[in-house]
């Protein structure tokens, strides 16, 4: 699934690790969402789009899989 | 999510049962060699009891390590067991076709497990390289 999260994060000067730690998951987790091939779950969406202050739909494409 | 000391403890927890755990995996079958080298029914029975409970412990360690992974981990986890489950069925399904056709002897099972570990390894790697890779 297509998202912004690389340049929302940029936007905000947050590294992947600072973002990880943010929504509770690893670095690795962060790069891996980035990429497009790893769809977080819906708890991780949401907390994603709570520290952005978006809704899901403003950070996630599911359109352009 | 844990304060940094908690999870610097607990990860320094896990470290040393996984220590604990693998020292345990290595004592076990040595003990248990000498046992059936002892030749006594019941020395052969403790010996096969303490070789599969020295497993235990390593088991318990390395799902808590998994169960404790955020979704990402998981996943990457999930793709390495399952390569590493259908790596496995293919090499003994391929050695048992191999022995009854009478192409080899029997083979011997101990492999299975570092065959296992060693699937195990690659999946992760595996997995973890195709989710980070960019693009």
């Amino acid at each position: 699934m297509k998202n912004r999260l690389r340049d929302l994060r940029a936007d905000r000067n947050w590294s992947q690790q600072e973002l990880g730690e943010r929504v509770g998951v690893s670095r690795q987790a962060i790069i891996a969402i980035e990429t497009g091939k790893f769809d977080p779950s819906l708890p991780l969406a949401f907390k994603l789009a709570r520290v952005f202050k978006l809704t899901i739909e403003e950070i996630f494409d599911a359109s352009g899989k | 999510m844990p304060a940094p000391n908690d999870l610097l403890r607990k990860n320094v927890r896990t470290f040393y049962a996984f220590l604990g755990s693998v020292a345990l995996l290595g004592v076990g079958p040595i003990i248990a060699i000498r046992l059936i080298e002892g030749g006594t029914q019941w020395g052969r029975i403790a010996a096969v009891t303490i070789a599969m409970i020295s497993w235990i412990p390593w088991i318990v360690v390395v799902i808590g390590m998994i169960r404790r992974g955020d979704e990402f981990a998981l996943r990457v986890h999930l793709v390495g067991l399952a390569i590493a489950f259908f790596g496995l069925m293919t090499v003994l399904a391929a050695l048992d076709w191999l022995a009854r056709a009478r192409f080899i002897a029997t083979p011997d099972l101990a492999f299975v497990w570092p065959v296992g570990l060693l699937l195990w390894f690659i999946g992760i790697m595996s997995a973890n390289h195709y989710y980070q890779r960019q693009s």
